[in-house]
């Protein structure tokens, strides 16, 4: 009995141990994944998109929304049938398709599709045409030089497009002016990579596209109606802010690009360290 | 009652202007959620470049099918992340698994103050993690990285891959679990 009450005593000793290390390994395993959970939501907070990236990519989204939306609006019955019709591979296929279509035309010098879609302008059918083929014409410029050359040329697309929408709907133009932006930012980088003399003259090209653009967006804020959201007003806000300061980086670069006067004209800065 | 909770009327007021074609309403949406997508992204492909094609491709595919989200049938949360992960699978697909892991570039060591098991996460840094996580499961990385880089709740994943939130919750214990196991070995008894 007393041997059978000894037992019983150890048993509860073990019991009593047991659950102490089981407690203990619940600590642990709450140190340890709290201390988790800390680090993963510290990484997170890290790991954002940048201000410039977050603004150009919600240009983009907003406007291939707005051409969807006009696209819809011009064409509701073709647009229900590529929205619910067509499974994705199909999707992709007839993208492929009309990539290569654009592109071979554009290469073969044909180019009835391609050229046809030319002036079209976001949300019309014939936009997403346009666009394939402008990224074919850009796949084809291999050197600086050809680069830079491409990216002025579309600059002025999306400039003449922001033009022509802020026409028919100044709305769907502010959102769209972020685009035309963000393009003569892709072009102001592609001039940064010229040398002389091919960078003074690009670069003079875009200081007067960009310049076009500031009045633009100026207008555009003129011709907003009362109506006009915060949401419109804010990103044609960000394209104003954002198209100057680039005009200052690409003044800077046509300032650092400036051909530095001769020895006989420079100002006397005294003596000569040489000299000495 | 969470940030979410609170906004959820808002929310709904913005999802149901966006589903009319509101270009502006969808901006709003896309303010309020890029950057968990974005994190969602990036953790899963492992480099800047692919995570912001998969960001934009994702708010693209929504607005074109946000006319056929249904309020209440699944949280607009779950639905938007449901378009981002069919969207990391297909471009797994497209271009297989190797990534150019340059998440190292998101910063340093993760900040610690205290206790033996807080060297975790002072050991731990991005790229560290971002390896251990493509460790886990698909559920278990899908749930880590919902929950803790895109911020949604339980209720949010368990709708956004197909499961309940009981599952959700046990996945998220063996994730975390298994995180531990791979990032400091030693500390196992």
């Amino acid at each position: 009995m007393r041997d059978m009450l000894h037992q019983g005593g150890q048993g509860e000793r073990r019991d009593k141990d047991r659950a102490d290390a089981h407690e203990a390994d619940a600590h642990e395993a709450d140190a340890r994944e709290g201390a988790l959970i800390r680090a993963l939501r510290a990484t997170a907070t890290r790991c954002g998109l940048d201000e410039s990236t977050r603004h150009a990519m919600r240009a983009r989204v907003l406007s291939r929304a707005a051409a969807a939306k006009a696209a819809k609006a011009a064409a509701p019955r073709s647009a229900d049938v590529v929205s619910n019709g067509p499974r994705l591979a199909s999707r992709r296929l007839a993208a492929r398709f009309i990539a290569v279509v654009t592109a071979s035309s554009m290469l073969g010098g044909s180019g009835g599709l391609a050229y046809a879609a030319q002036d079209a302008v976001p949300g019309e059918r014939l936009y997403g045409v346009k666009r394939v083929t402008e990224r074919a014409g850009s796949a084809l410029a291999l050197t600086p030089d050809a680069r830079a050359r491409m990216e002025l040329v579309l600059v002025r697309r999306r400039q003449a497009e922001v033009d022509l929408l802020s026409e028919r709907d100044p709305a769907v133009a502010a959102v769209y002016t972020e685009e035309a932006v963000a393009q003569a930012h892709r072009a102001a980088r592609a001039t940064a990579a010229l040398s002389e003399p091919a960078k003074a003259d690009l670069v003079g090209r875009l200081i007067a596209i960009t310049a076009r653009q500031r009045v633009r967006i100026a207008e555009i804020a003129v011709m907003l109606g009362a109506d006009a959201g915060p949401g419109i007003r804010e990103a044609l806000s960000r394209a104003g802010e954002k198209a100057r300061s680039q005009a200052l980086e690409i003044m800077l670069q046509r300032d650092a690009a400036a051909p530095s006067p001769p020895p006989d004209e420079r100002p006397p800065s005294g003596p000569d360290p040489a000299d000495e | 009652m969470t940030r979410r909770d609170e906004s959820d009327e808002e929310l709904r007021d913005i999802v149901e202007r966006a589903s009319g074609a509101d270009v502006e309403a969808f901006g709003l949406i896309y303010d309020r959620f890029v950057d968990d997508v974005y994190r969602f992204a990036l953790f899963r492909l492992g480099n800047r470049h692919d995570a912001e094609d998969v960001t934009e491709l994702t708010f693209v595919r929504a607005f074109e099918a946000i006319g056929r989200y249904r309020w209440g049938k699944a949280p607009f949360s779950a639905w938007l992340f449901r378009i981002a992960r069919n969207l990391v699978t297909d471009h797994f697909r497209r271009k297989g698994r190797t990534t150019t892991v340059d998440i190292a570039e998101i910063g340093d060591t993760i900040p610690s103050t205290r206790g033996t098991y807080e060297e975790v996460a002072l050991r731990c840094d991005a790229r560290e993690l971002h390896d251990a996580i493509g460790k886990l499961t698909e559920h278990q990385r899908s749930v880590v990285l919902m929950k803790f880089f895109g911020g949604l709740t339980n209720a949010e994943i368990a709708a956004a891959i197909g499961k309940n939130e009981g599952s959700v919750k046990s996945l998220q214990h063996r994730a975390l679990a298994a995180l531990a196991r791979i990032l400091a070995p030693d500390e196992e008894t």
